[in-house]
């Protein structure tokens, strides 16, 4: 599939990317019904925006079926108001942008569409209109991989405050397009209780909705006041998930780039103020008969070979096994677990009074899964935002078609795994820990890949950014994690936090806006067009972005609020 | 690649179209259609057809012509050193049309290419079967079967597989594997590469080339001949089991079958872990492999069940009373086995095969295995994220591996899977699902029959030689289909014999021997071969008829 999608990725034309979808569609096994209809919608879908975006209107309700609202009490400045009105009124098209941004696929997995997506994520920001913007070719990366094009833009717009945007253009792979109940890449708008209208697609929700959301405020803010209460300097990877490689050696390469940042404000949704991040390290292990000396050498071999040949796919098992305990959910890696700084009590104490609001049943129905490894809330929450663990993300040998039955004793098998880690883990160490953990195991033939390390970072929440966020936060009605108070924090979330936060700079960081998005990695990715209950849609996520840009530049106290722009 | 009439360029230009759009699903690299379209382009200009094949290649070994005692043989092997080019072309097209039963790519076309070649043999019924759902409920590959009455004495059934593997590697091929280039390839001038060259339609097209040969000499078949031909091998032949056993009928009055011997016996089963089964982890889809600190992996449950299934070498199979039932070799199944060591070179055999080592050093002792062995596969194995060098991180909700069983006399594959039923919900993997693929049960027989005696003396005149045979039933004949005509629906002698070969089945750069060197014959050589022991088998090669012809020679001149 790999292969099938790059040979379709250079084609830009609506017409182009049905076909694309149908191929996909025809490789993967879907009913021949489903392709075929699918596929029509597709592209007529398609057609139909053109038309749309001259006369019609996909008729999206700015403000839908929320029980929440933003208090206009605490929007001070009448420019905000303007720019309310302004975002209610494009809505469609703020939607269609999002739409076509998802129509071009940019998988940083298997380099579909990214150098497309680069040049139009240039675009975006060239018709923001910052003075300075470029696709940057970061070459070879620290573990060996080429790295994927950094879209850096700067917008000096004369003001006192420069605010750093973190992007990511990137999107996972699509694992199981059988099970998307609409097409990945078409951007379809769907309804989805308790929600009239999600849009569904890869990168729905990571991170091109959000993001989306975020230039569409950005556009509406210039459309109505000429200029932006910030200078931006936006920085855009296409790797995030392939461990941000590019964007660490272009940061590296580069803090020139960011002089005079004042701090980091990242897209993000409403269920809390996030900034500092977990770390993780990501490998592959590789088995295989020419480095095993056994088995076979060049390529997979008959399987009836099994009685007088060793396997090493047999011995990758084996191998794993060593790795987890019987549950899975324990590392068996010697020293893994030191280092592990307790959490200080104040952190304790944001996970319990985060835990109480937690209905277990409704968050594993939301991700998906049957349960949780506990039935405690406290100890999910401990769990999902400072636990460390090892999984299998994907494995991969010899005959893949399912119900065939061709016998094939396989030369090589890969599986992945991504460690997640907290302070004061270090990924290369666990990457020798495990090292040594199969040379001791007589595994010294197995390989380890390094994808790449991303280090967890530390983030303090008493800032100017984070209190433009919450601030937003309480204007909008809306609830949060409280960040922990008074020190610094790894509570958060994965992200690349750390070349700003410690590793090349050191500014404050904060994210957060409202509306939200869901089954980010899995299928039928979603993100909140139209609002519903507590949960904004896309017009509530642009103007709380533009309550945080105005909060943070000062403009929205009632003293601004008194002037008459 | 030369190719010579306009018709055949034609068509090849519509092959050369399939084999891009292939190329499109299969990761084949664009080359592949470009060298596609210069095969065309080739064909459509050349107007004389040479490969210029070598019918003797550089091939060391002669065929003792004092022993081809009827002139028809002669005539015969004469029109196979004329007609090579077009006969190693038949192949190539072959080739070039994809059937792969584990996707069903090229399935339909290539049962109702099949058919074609049956009729063009003569065969006065001609037929491709739906066989419809099968006994572990997939939908069957079509049968193709054909009855070529000659109103002979002797009918035989020929046994023949129109499925291939698929390509599970094909950046490690040399040549698109449905382009059938012909490469030179030490010892050998010429091969042909490509994706069921070996497994199996070179030989089986070195069959049809000699049928056709035969009849283009003598007008008729020396005898009649029932194909059956399946689309299920490489999916444990479901189809061809309910084929056979639902019409018997189309087999009334065979004599004797043209096929591998017996058979060690196979089961293959697809181990399923899911979130959805398991009642923990993700149930739907992938999700975030983030949640992993949070959330239970099936993935990380199957590796942690796999393992409790073999012992640290992965060679020996942990399942409880795997291995009751074996029957001891005789005497002289293990003297067979000792006369097979005998001549083995370890190194050889390991290279030739593209394995570092075996598991034993003694040739006996792998002989013993690759024969009399048990084992189970881990033939493959998939979830989650397979983007190498990517870190999108997932956890997956389902995760399945394959395998395969190879099993001898007493074993039975049914109760293999209920012991391994046991075996999984003693660990504790009540919810850990066992899909059956098929069942193939071994085939013991006797594998020194008239036709099998017939092919080693064909063996002494092409100077190949070979072992003492078994004198009882036995299981020593590798893997196939047999039980079919071997008990279980017929039982019916089964041999086959031909000189000539090829390497690389179920691997990369599967080849076909087209022009021998050394020792090995290439395609001529196979098909002079094939119509020598079928001569032999009904007894048209007697020293008699060799003086009859002979007298008839002087006759006339």
């Amino acid at each position: 599939m790999k292969k099938m999608q790059e040979n379709f990725g250079h084609d830009l034309s609506a017409l182009s990317i049905a076909f694309m979808i149908i191929s996909v569609a025809a490789c993967s096994e879907s009913p021949e019904q489903d392709i075929t209809a699918s596929g029509q919608d597709a592209s007529s879908l398609q057609m139909a925006s053109v038309d749309i975006r001259s006369e019609e209107s996909l008729g999206i309700r700015a403000v839908a079926d929320e029980t929440v609202d933003i208090d206009m009490s605490r929007i001070y400045n009448p420019e905000l108001k303007d720019i309310f009105a302004y975002i209610d009124g494009h809505i469609d098209e703020h939607v269609l942008n999002l739409q076509r941004w998802i129509q071009q696929p940019s998988i940083s997995n298997t380099g579909e569409g990214i150098q497309e997506s680069a040049f139009m994520v240039k675009g975006f920001f060239d018709q923001l209109g910052c003075q300075k913007t470029e696709v940057v070719d970061v070459g070879i990366t620290e573990w060996g991989q080429q790295g994927n094009p950094v879209v850096y833009a700067n917008c000096d717009e004369g003001k006192d405050k420069t605010l750093v945007l973190y992007w990511m253009y990137d999107t996972m792979p699509i694992t199981q397009p059988d099970l998307w109940k609409s097409l990945p890449f078409e951007g379809r708008l769907v309804e989805q209780a308790p929600y009239k209208k999600v849009m569904i697609g890869r990168g729905a929700s990571n991170s091109k909705g959000p993001q989306m959301t975020q230039l569409n405020a950005l556009m509406s803010i210039k459309a109505v006041t000429g200029t932006l209460p910030v200078n931006l300097i936006i920085v855009a990877e296409g790797d995030e998930e392939r461990m941000s490689i590019g964007y660490r050696k272009f940061v590296r390469d580069h803090p020139e780039l960011f002089e005079g940042a004042d701090a980091m404000y990242r897209f993000g949704g409403q269920g809390g103020i996030g900034g500092g991040s977990e770390g993780s390290v990501f490998v592959e292990l590789i088995t295989s008969g020419e480095s095993w000396g056994r088995g076979p050498t060049y390529s997979n071999i008959h399987g009836g070979r099994k009685r007088q040949v060793d396997a090493p796919a047999w011995r990758h098992i084996k191998m794993l096994s060593t790795l987890v305990d019987e549950t899975g959910n324990k590392v068996m890696i010697d020293g893994f677990y030191d280092n592990i700084e307790a959490l200080t009590a104040e952190e304790e104490i944001a996970l319990r009074k985060a835990a109480e609001g937690v209905d277990l049943e409704v968050a594993a129905r939301n991700l998906g899964v049957a349960r949780f490894i506990s039935d405690d809330p406290y100890e999910v929450l401990k769990m999902s935002k400072a636990g460390q663990s090892i999984n299998l993300d994907g494995i991969w040998a010899g005959n893949m078609f399912e119900g065939g039955s061709g016998a094939i004793l396989p030369n090589r098998i890969v599986s992945k795994h991504n460690f997640r880690y907290v302070p004061n883990q270090d990924g290369m160490d666990i990457v020798d820990k495990l090292r040594k953990h199969l040379d001791k195991h007589g595994y010294q033939d197995v390989e380890i890949n390094v994808v790449g390390d991303v280090p967890w970072a530390r983030m303090r929440y008493d800032t100017e950014i984070a209190e433009a966020v919450m601030l937003t936060f309480d204007t909008f009605d809306l609830s949060y994690d409280e960040p922990v108070p008074g020190q610094d924090s790894i509570l958060g979330g994965y992200w690349p936090a750390y070349l700003f936060a410690g590793d090349v700079l050191d500014i404050p960081i904060a994210g957060g806006n409202a509306g939200s998005g869901g089954n980010a990695h899995a299928a039928n990715e979603y993100f909140v067009i139209e609002g519903a209950g507590g949960t904004y849609g896309m017009a509530g996520g642009e103007k709380s972005i533009a309550t945080v840009l105005y909060n943070y530049a000062g403009m929205n106290t009632p003293t601004e609020g008194g002037e008459a722009k | 690649m030369l190719i010579s009439s306009k018709p055949f360029a034609l068509k090849l230009l519509v092959i050369a179209c399939v084999a891009g759009l292939a190329a499109g699903c299969s990761d084949t690299t664009d080359q592949a259609s470009n060298i596609g379209m210069e095969s065309a382009a080739a064909a459509a200009s050349a107007s004389e057809p040479r490969l210029g094949i070598r019918p003797q290649g550089d091939e060391e070994l002669t065929i003792d012509m004092n022993q081809i005692s009827n002139d028809e043989l002669k005539n015969i092997f004469n029109y196979i050193d004329e007609n090579i080019d077009d006969h190693v072309v038949n192949l190539q097209k072959w080739v070039q049309q994809p059937s792969i039963s584990n996707t069903g790519e090229g399935i339909q076309e290539s049962a109702y290419m099949v058919k074609g070649f049956f009729d063009q043999l003569g065969c006065q019924k001609t037929q491709v079967y739906d066989v419809g759902i099968t006994e572990w409920g997939q939908q069957g590959n079509p049968v193709v079967y054909a009855n070529c009455d000659e109103g002979a004495d002797t009918t035989m059934v020929v046994y023949w597989m129109y499925d291939t593997m698929p390509i599970t590697q094909p950046d490690l091929w040399k040549s698109p594997p449905f382009e059938a280039r012909l490469v030179e390839q030490a010892p050998y001038r010429k091969v042909l590469i490509g994706r069921g060259a070996n497994n199996s339609k070179g030989r089986q097209m070195a069959f049809l080339n000699t049928m056709m040969s035969i009849k283009a000499v003598t007008g008729k078949l020396p005898m009649n001949v029932i194909f059956v031909a399946e689309g299920d091998e490489e999916r444990m032949s479901i189809g061809y089991r309910k084929f056979v056993r639902e019409h018997s009928d189309l087999f009334e009055g065979v004599d004797v079958m043209w096929g591998g011997g017996s058979s060690e016996g196979c089961v293959f089963v697809e181990l399923i872990t899911s979130g959805e089964a398991w009642g923990r982890g993700p149930t739907y889809s992938n999700i975030h492999g983030g949640r992993k600190r949070q959330v239970d992996a099936p993935a990380w449950r199957h590796i942690k069940m796999l393992s409790t299934l073999v012992d640290e070498t992965g060679n020996k199979v942990m399942i409880d009373g795997f291995y009751d039932d074996i029957v001891p070799l005789t005497e002289d199944e293990d003297r067979y086995l000792h006369d097979l060591a005998k001549n083995m070179n370890v190194d050889v055999a390991a290279k030739n095969l593209g394995v570092a080592r075996f598991i034993a050093d003694d040739p006996y002792e792998i002989q013993k295995m690759a024969r009399a062995g048990t084992s189970m596969n881990l033939d493959g194995i998939w979830a989650g994220n397979m983007f190498e060098g990517g870190s999108g991180a997932i956890l997956p909700n389902r995760i399945v591996s394959k395998h395969n069983f190879r099993y001898v006399p007493n074993q039975d594959g049914m109760k293999i899977v209920d012991l391994l039923r046991k075996h999984l919900d003693k660990h504790g993997y009540e919810d850990v699902e066992i899909n059956i693929v098929g069942d193939v049960p071994w085939a013991r027989m006797d594998d020194n029959n008239d036709l099998a005696k017939a092919a080693r003396k064909m063996r002494d005149i092409f100077g190949v030689g070979s072992n003492e045979p078994i004198e009882s039933e036995t299981i020593l004949g590798g893997y196939w289909p047999a039980y079919l005509f071997a008990g279980d629906v017929l039982d019916i002698p089964i041999a086959s014999g031909q000189v000539g070969g090829g390497g690389n089945s179920h691997a990369a750069n599967e080849y076909f021997i087209v022009e021998g060197a050394g020792r090995t014959y290439g395609m001529a050589g196979m098909e002079k071969s094939i119509v020598t022991v079928i001569y032999n088998y009904l007894g048209l090669n007697e020293s008699t008829q060799y003086v009859a012809a002979v007298e008839a020679t002087q006759g006339q001149l």
